[in-house]
Formats: structure tokens, sequence, C-alpha cells
């Protein structure tokens, strides 16, 4: 059985051809996303690891009620151990560079800086000296590769607030893990680091090395009794496996993010190998129920077919693990380094990626096959010697459109019940309906393969008969054309609903910054990081702003018999310019001004401790818990950005609490205009850390981030879609070969090469389009019931349908027919037809 | 291909519906040279039915493909009407095909998606022109499918169906209508009705067939049959009969072995 399955494969090259890339490309996918992942995980373990080579100890920061920091007097300490080498402290935090052109190198995650001392072996210098006053740095030599920064240069930094200036006094190399990511790593004398992150005295780490013969567990035993309980200490083994868990971890949801879509990539290419082998099964009627009559059980039939795709599963798996690793070579090449910040090194290729890579190959082709070798198996003796045998496909039909129809129910009504008051778990339940509907209407696909194809019969009409006998010829194998439509189907459908989420999320997140945000201008950090008071108030001085305010946010706790227990979210604002900046909606209350002793609840927390205006919140305050009296002035709708509470932020700042703010508005003379904002930028020091952001820009910035991650979702679907493209080769390359006396008599009773062509190409958009129509509407109606989930959490969020963007997929979907006729169609219009049509 | 595309030659004699003048057709080259037909000259006169007969291998469906410009010929000339097809391109051949010449092959060559009255009409749609709707239903009458257009050529059994393909070589009202062994596949009763047909259109619709077979019987419903073997015209008869044609056939092959 396994030379006759062996001698199929060879003999049917031509038409598994297409299946074994089809699973060349999905097991690609799989390599590729696997091979990609270990080599950033190895390639960031060996940044790290080369950074703590020279550590056999650690004094880390701890917590005892507050952050505590290994000091001077410890190093000293630890310094006149007999068992210690060498120590050095070690002061880290975040500070942006701003390059030759103003703006900010590299992200601002890895934008870092640290502090520098005579010998630290992690850090060479290899240009000019180390730096000493507060206004000098050194920089590393990447950085001073890729901003052309040199000794002696005047340069622009800052961490969270301002920008300052200082002077390159030298360069140094280093094996950073976020350097090695493409991010920035500016060094200042210990003291200034101290400064800028700490307190005078304080390190965020003690880096011990011990003096020769004395191992990392005796240096640890000599420096425990010195460190007070609060303090870790990790010897410099513990340190690197601490590492590697943290980039396991990171690297392990990179990996399971490429490898949902590769498994999408994947399921595509069942149907197209479930296609293939169907038809190779109904070629092989005869030849099949040969070898029962000579003696084949049905088992050993079935097993030919399924040994037979274990050949092409194995083979094109090969082959996708070698394109894979290719793949992972270029992603290397393109994606990591500067731009993403995910290091370069050398590739890994480890033998659980090859084994999955294989093993995935040879289990899908293997899968998709089993129905097709049943049915093999169910071919009866006697068709070999020409008694007519159909199988039976009316039947089965009913059956699949049964299942598909109950399941299409289900899942439409999953993917919109609301079933539990939780937002997310009624995301999962959606999601779970969205994907339950989808396998209904694949296994609809055939009974629906009539109506929606006579649905674009007006779009055929300008092709006159050939449109219609394309048409015709696409209805004739509906599970075929069902099957090569559902491929393309799947991709379309995500594509869609995503686009249709994200276009309606992009506008409820605009709108509601245009409801309730009413300043000119924005100043913000990356994401959620908070800036400096220094910000708001070098914002406020500027002579063009007329109102503004940061935006400080604590939680903090109610005196007890205030308003009852726990505690809230309060956010300290500049009260007095509060209603030029905020568009608050007051349900209660005259005025959204604050004044000394004054404060503003949101909807919610105001319902929730049953308050009002005019009642009095007590509230425990800062270190000291000193309780503060305020009475509520307003109350005031739900809100994007203030939650909780609000109040003056002078009552946080005499309370000791730090006021970083996540914002900073402001309301300018004359509103936004290109010389506003450069004075802005100038009031902020040209801070390469902050933002500056007019309105159109904060909006702007809303949308950015979504349609960042709508691009690299379109990439990663893309594959989808070029596998369905091969699908529709395949389907269009088997009815070729099929109807060749078919074709050849058309040519004999006077259609030409061209019109053949064309025939082909009508055909494969016809399927393209039944597939780009289902996908389509399929992936609205997802993108509306996710939205309608949205809705109840963004009540500015309304179904947008992003027309051109759909159009073009409508159209990408003929475009995909057209290019996947390119070979059917030449094949077809080439066709001997004398050969042809004695072909019986 | 080694077609030649000289200047059209006039036809050698008064116009016939169609004409060969030392037709060759030839595969390979040298020592492995295979001649399919060896300079053969015949005309087929307008309104006759001729029948073409030889053993496998005597060239006939060569002739019969080079004539009606499925195939090209090595050397020679061909002629449908007064046109030489032997100087075509494959484009104008396709055009002649669908406009001058009507084919009945031996498999029912039917589009399954089509109906048998689609069927008939092919050509004409292929070439967007309307049918003459009287000729049509003449065509439709005299082949007996008046009740069945609406049927898909698997619900008609395979007389029928090679009765829609007669009709659709019909249809268009052809110069000539060439058929490749089209009771091949048939038993008796339904080839003997196709036959039938066949000399109707010919007596009836004043049509010209030619029709490449190797059946004496099948012979016998023609005006003339011409014999070939090994790619020449050995003989030809008039009025044939099917004893006469298996006479004749039985003297060839006894001449072929004693030669």
């Amino acid at each position: 059985m396994f030379r006759t399955a062996l001698r199929n494969v060879l003999a049917h090259k031509a038409k598994l051809l297409m299946t074994a890339l089809a699973v060349t490309l999905g097991v690609a996918f799989v390599a590729g996303s696997l091979v990609f992942s270990s080599t950033v995980s190895r390639a960031y373990s060996d940044a790290v690891s080369s950074d703590l080579r020279g550590i056999d100890l650690a004094v880390t920061e701890g917590w005892d009620d507050g952050p505590l920091h290994p000091d001077q007097r410890l190093l000293d300490e630890i310094a006149a151990l007999p068992e210690t080498g060498a120590v050095f402290g070690d002061v880290r935090g975040n500070a942006a560079l701003a390059g030759p052109d103003g703006e900010r190198v590299g992200e601002l995650w890895s934008s870092t800086a640290g502090s520098i001392v005579e010998g630290d072996e992690r850090r060479t210098l290899v240009e000019g000296r180390l730096p000493e006053g507060e206004d000098e740095l050194v920089i590393d030599s990447r950085t001073a590769e890729r901003t052309g920064f040199t000794t002696g240069d005047t340069v622009t930094w800052s961490t969270d607030g301002p920008g300052r200036t200082a002077t390159v006094t030298g360069v140094f190399e280093t094996e950073d893990g976020d350097v090695a990511a493409g991010g920035t790593l500016l060094l200042f004398a210990p003291d200034v680091a101290q400064e800028i992150f700490l307190e005078p005295g304080q390190y965020g780490q003690l880096n011990v090395t011990a003096a020769p013969g004395v191992s990392q567990d005796e240096l640890r035993s000599a420096v425990e009794p010195l460190v007070t309980d609060s303090l870790d200490l990790a010897t410099g083994t513990e340190l690197v496996a601490e590492q590697e868990r943290s980039i396991a971890s990171y690297t392990e949801g990179l990996r399971t993010g490429l490898l949902i879509f590769a498994g999408i990539s994947l399921f595509v290419g069942i149907f197209i190998i479930a296609n293939t082998f169907t038809m190779l099964v109904t070629q092989r009627i005869r030849e099949l129920a040969l070898l029962r009559a000579v003696g084949a059980s049905r088992r050993q039939v079935t097993r030919s077919v399924l040994i037979e795709s274990f050949v092409v599963g194995l083979l094109a798996g090969a082959t996708g693990l070698v394109v894979g690793i290719g793949v992972a070579l270029l992603l290397r090449a393109t994606i990591a380094g500067e731009a993403s910040g995910l290091p370069a090194g050398e590739l890994v290729v480890g033998l659980d990626s090859v084994l999955v890579s294989l093993g995935v190959g040879v289990v899908v082709t293997m899968l998709s096959a089993w129905l097709p070798a049943r049915r093999a198996a169910k071919i009866p003796p006697a068709a070999a010697v020409g008694a007519a045998y159909a199988p039976a496909t009316r039947r089965g039909l009913v059956v699949r459109t049964t299942v598909g129809a109950v399941l299409t129910v289900l899942g439409g009504a999953l993917a919109l019940v609301r079933a539990t008051d939780d937002m997310s778990s009624n995301f999962l339940i959606m999601t779970f309906g969205a994907m339950v509907l989808l396998t209904g209407v694949i296994l609809l696909t055939p009974v629906l393969s009539r109506p929606v194809i006579a649905a674009v019969r007006p779009l055929l009409r300008p092709f006159g008969f050939l449109g219609d006998l394309a048409r015709r010829n696409a209805l004739r194998d509906s599970r075929r054309t069902a099957a090569t439509a559902s491929a393309l189907m799947i991709g379309l459908t995500l594509i869609t609903a995503l686009t249709v989420g994200a276009a309606g999320m992009q506008r409820a997140m605009a709108e509601e910054l245009e409801q309730t945000v009413s300043a000119d201008y924005e100043v913000r950090m990356f994401s959620t990081m908070s800036m400096s008071s220094d910000v708001r108030e070098a914002v406020a001085a500027a002579p063009e702003v007329t109102a503004s305010t940061g935006l400080a946010t604590e939680y903090v706790e109610f005196d007890a018999g205030s308003a009852g227990d726990g505690g809230a979210i309060l956010h300290g604002v500049n009260g007095a310019d509060l209603p030029e900046l905020m568009a608050l909606e007051l349900a209660e209350g005259e005025s959204a001004r604050l004044g000394e002793g004054e404060i503003l609840l949101d909807a919610d927390t105001a319902a929730e401790r049953g308050l009002g205006t005019g009642d009095t919140v007590a509230l425990r305050l800062g270190e000291a818990e000193q309780v503060e009296e305020f009475t509520v002035v307003g109350v005031y709708e739900d809100h994007r950005t203030l939650y909780g509470m609000v109040t003056d932020v002078s009552v946080l700042e005499r309370n000791g609490i730090s006021t970083e703010d996540r914002f900073v508005w402001a309301m300018t003379e004359g509103g936004v205009s290109p010389a506003t904002t450069e004075a802005l930028r100038a009031a902020v020091g040209d801070s390469p850390a902050l933002s500056v952001l007019d309105r159109e820009a904060m909006i702007a910035e809303v949308s950015a981030e979504a349609d960042t991650a709508l691009t690299l979702v379109y990439a990663l679907l893309g594959m989808a879609v070029v596998i369905a493209v091969l699908g529709v080769v395949n389907t269009l390359a088997m009815s070729v070969m099929e109807r060749r006396s078919e074709i050849g008599m058309l040519r004999a009773v006077g259609l030409d090469r061209s019109g053949v062509a064309r025939m082909v190409r009508l055909e494969s958009v016809v399927i393209s389009l039944f597939g780009g129509v289902l996908g389509i509407g399929l992936g609205i109606f997802i993108g509306w019931a996710g939205g309608l989930k949205l809705a109840e959490q963004m009540s500015t969020y309304q179904l947008v349908l992003p027309y051109e963007r759909l159009g073009l997929f409508l159209l990408l979907a003929a475009v995909v027919g057209v290019v996947a006729a390119l070979w059917p169609a030449r094949r077809a219009a080439r066709t001997d037809m004398l050969s042809a049509i004695h072909a019986t | 291909m080694t077609q030649t595309h000289t200047a059209p030659r006039p036809a050698p004699h008064a116009v016939a519906a169609a004409t060969a003048e030392r037709l060759t057709k030839s595969y390979g080259s040298g020592e492995t040279r295979v001649v399919a037909l060896d300079q053969v000259s015949v005309r087929f006169e307008a309104g006759q039915f001729t029948a073409i007969m030889g053993p496998s291998g005597s060239g006939k469906s060569t002739l019969m493909h080079c004539l009606a410009g499925l195939d090209s010929a090595t050397d020679g000339h061909a002629w449908i009407g007064d046109t030489e097809i032997t100087s075509l391109s494959d484009k104008q051949l396709t055009k002649l095909r669908r406009d001058r010449v009507g084919f009945v092959f031996q498999a029912f060559n039917l589009l399954p998606t089509l109906t048998a009255a689609e069927n008939i009409t092919l050509p004409m749609d292929i070439a967007g022109t309307k049918p003459d709707t009287g000729w049509l239903n003449q065509v439709i009458e005299t082949v007996g499918l008046s009740g069945r257009l609406k049927h898909r050529p698997n619900q008609l059994s395979g007389g029928q169906q090679q009765r829609v393909a007669v009709a659709r070589a019909l249809a268009s009202r052809p110069a000539i209508i060439f058929g490749d062994e089209p009771t091949g596949n048939l038993d008796s009763r339904a080839g003997a009705e196709v036959l039938q047909f066949l000399r109707n259109s010919v007596r009836e619709l004043g049509q010209t067939v030619v029709m490449v077979t190797h059946d004496p019987m099948a012979a016998a419903y023609a005006d003339r049959v011409v014999f070939l073997a090994d790619g020449r015209i050995v003989d030809e008869m008039a009025d044939p009969t099917a004893e006469r044609v298996l006479d004749h056939m039985r003297r060839f092959e006894a001449v072929g072995r004693t030669s």
C-alpha cells in the first residue's frame, strides 16, 4: 500500500502542487514564527547576560512601606569586605535624547539613563572622558553613530520634564539590552544620576564582584548581614535566570500572537487540501474500486489515501520549514534592530521548532485528507467494472446544510446576546459566537453559492455569453466552489470585522475627545507615563497660554463615616481654569470651577456614595493620612479621563503627594497655530520626552495607534489571503483539467483562445467575488456585533462602515480572481483541440 | 507548425463545398518521419453526403481535421468553399469554424451546464449573432427534439444527445458539416436515427456532410464513399450499400496483406 501511495504522489505531482504549496506556506508561517521568536529570545538573553557578566552579586531596591534603596554607606561597607573584588552603584531610569533634528532618538521605553564610574566593565569608554557636573554626560556608541554626536557636542535630553542641555564628554561601548534593542543610554556622574532619579547618596542597585577565589554564594553570605531585610539580594546566576524568565514570557506573547495568525493560514489551507484529495479520489474511482476488487480492504484503501497525504504533508512541511527559516531571516533583517526595538542576533533553529513544523504539516494535511479518504473506502468494487457509481452527495448536503444553518443561527445569537454584565466575558462570548457563525456559514456555502452567484449576475452581463458560461461553470461543483470561496472568505471576514470595529472605535474615540476636552493643546509623554510637575508649571508660565492644567491622579481613602468605606480616584487639576479646558457635563451644580476646599464628583461615584451638591466629603490624604474636608460643588456625567473625584492640585501638594501629570492641557491666545505650537515646545525646553499636540494631532494620535495595529493585522492576515489565492488557482486548474474535452469542443465550434481564457478568468472572478461578498458581509456583521458590546462602554460608539475600504476589499477579491486565473486560463487557452476532443 | 502563409490561392475548379489539393500531413522528420496524408487531392460537392472510410491509421481522421480547420497541413492546399484555409491564422480558422463549419464528434460533446436549446445555439452565442428562428425551428423539428429543449444533457439518452449535436451543427447553416465517427458511441438503433437525420439534412435541407466512419452500415447512408489507405485515396464508390462497402474493404485488406 505504501508503494501504491508513493506512486500516486509522483503520478499526481502537478495536481498536488497547489496543495503542497498551501501546506508549505502555512508551515512556513509556523516555522517562521517559532524560529523568529526563539531568535529574538536568544538575542535578548545574550544581550542581558553579557551585560550581567561581571556581576557576582546584586543588591537591589526593596519595599518597606515605600521604596527603599541601597545607599552610599552600604556600598562603602561592602567595598570594605575582604570577599569583595569591586562594587559599583548603579542608578537607572528613563531619559530621552533629542537627535540633531530635535526629535527623540528611538522609542521612549528603551530611552534610558544611568550612572558611570571608573572601572565598570560593562561600559567601556572609547572616546573622551567620564562626565562630572550636572551638565555633562556620555552616550553609547550606537547612539553616537546614529545621531552623529561626538565628544564636545551639546545635546538636549529630558527625563519626564522640560528639556535640559548637556555636553557630551565621551562615548562608551556597551552590550546593554536596551541599547541592543535600538534604545539610547545616557550616563551621568553618580551624584548627578542620583539627583535625577533618586535622592543623593542612593542607588538603584549595587553590583558586586567577588574577590579572586570567592564564590558567588560565599560573597552572598558575607554581604547578607550588612543588608537590611527589606533590600533584595541576588547572585549573578539568579539575576540571569530572572532576566531570562521575563524575556521568555515576553517572547512567549510574541510567539503566541504570531502562531494565532499562522493557525488561521493553516485553517484556510485545509480547504485546499480537502478539495484536492476529493478530486483525486473522484478521478481514481475506477482505480480504487479495482484495488477493492482484487482484495484490498476498505481500511487499506483509506490508508493508501492517508499515506499519500502523509507524504505530501511531510514534503510540504519540510519545504515550509526551510521557507520559514528564510522568512525568519528576512524578518530579523527588516524588523529587528533600531526601528522596532527588537535586538538582532544569531538565528536560532531549535529542534522543537523543526519537529513542530513538520508535525503541523503532516497532521494538517492528513486531517484534511481524512474525509476524502473515507469516501474512497466507500467506493464499491463494482465501480471497477464500469457499474455506474455516483457518490451520494445530495443527502450529505442536506445534513451539512442543516448543521450549518443551526450553527449560523446559534453563532449569530451568541454574537449578539448580552449574557453577563462583565465586558470582557461578553466579548469572549461574542468572539466564540463569531467563530461558530463562521463555521456555520462555511457549512452553508454550497447552498449559498447559487443565490449569491445569481446576485453577481448583473456584473457579468457585460461579458455576455462567456460570463454566463463562467457563472454556470462556477456552480457546477458547488462543494468545490464553496470550499474555494470559504478559504478566501475566512481571511476577508476577519479583515473586514477588524476594519469595521476599528473604524467605529476610532470615530468614537475622536468623538469622545472632541466632546470631553476643549483645550487647544495637550502635552503628554508616551502612553501612560507621567510628567514632572515642572511641565505644567512651564506651560502655565508661557506667555501664549491663557488657561492650563495638569492632571495628577491619586487613589485616596474616605475618612470613616464620611461616605462609606474604601476609596476612589482623586484628580488634582488647576481648579481655576478647569471649565475652559475640559468639557464637563454637569448633572448638578453651577460651574466646574473649583476653589479652595471644593470638589467635583463623577455621576458614578456620587450615586455609589449617595452624595450630591452641598454635601461634605472627608478624605485621608498623604502619608500622614491628614483628613481634609471638601464641599461637593457639582456632579458631572462620566468622563473619558476624569474618573472619581476632581479637586485643586494644591490640596495634593500640601499633603506631600507627588503630583505628576499624565496630561497637561492648555488654552492659548489666538488658538492653534504653528507659531504657538513652536512657542509651547520652547516653553518645555524642546524636551525630547514630551509631545506637544494641537487638537488635530490629539485626534490623530487616537487613530494612529489603531491604524498601526490594523496595518500589522492586515499584514499577518495577508498570508491567509495568499493561501486562498492558491486555492482558487488549484480549483481552476482542476476544473480546466477535467473539462478538457469540453474546452476542445468549444474551440472546435468557434471559441478562440482568448475566449477560452476569458471564460476561465470570469469563473475565477465569480468564485472569488462569492468568497469576497460572503466574507465582507460576515465581517460587517461581526464588526457590528462587536460594536454593540463596545457601545455599552463608550456612549459615542456608532457603527461606521468605511465604504472606501470595504469597496477596496471587494476589488481585492476580484483582483484575486484575475490573478489566480493567470496560469489556469493560459493552460486552458493552450488546450490542444484534437487530443482534447478525442480524450473521453 | 509548417503551415504556409502564402497568398490565398483561388479554388482550382468550379467551387466545391470543400477541396483538398495535394494535401500532405507528416509528423517528425528524417528517419522517424511518419506521413499521415500523402498528397491527397479530393473534392466534396455541395449538397452531397460523403463518407470517408479506411482502416485505422489510414489518415481518414487527419484528412477530415485538416479540411475542417482543426489541424494544419504540412503541405498542399485546402479550401472551404472558395476560402483557402491552409493560409489562415489560428484566429481566422476559429472564425471560419464558427461561421461556416459544423461539427458532430464521436463523444457527446455537449456542455453539461447548458440546456439542449442552449447547446444548439452555442456557436451563434459564441459569435454573438442571432439565430434564424425559422430555420432553427425547422432543424429542431427535423431532429425531433421539440419536447426536450429544456433538458440538460445528463437528462437525455446518448442518441438524443447526439441529435442535439447534429442540430447544433445544422443551426448556423454552415457551408459544410464534418462528422467524426458520429455514431461510434451509440447503439445501432440510435446510430441509425442520427444517420437518418444527417441524410435528411442533405436531402431536405440541402446541407453538405462529410463523415469519417469505419462502419460500413454508417457509410451506406452516404451518397459517396472515399476510401483511404496509408494516407492516400485508393478508391471511391457512388451510392454505396453496406454489402458493397464491406466487400470493398475486405478486398483492401487482402491486397494490403499480400502486398
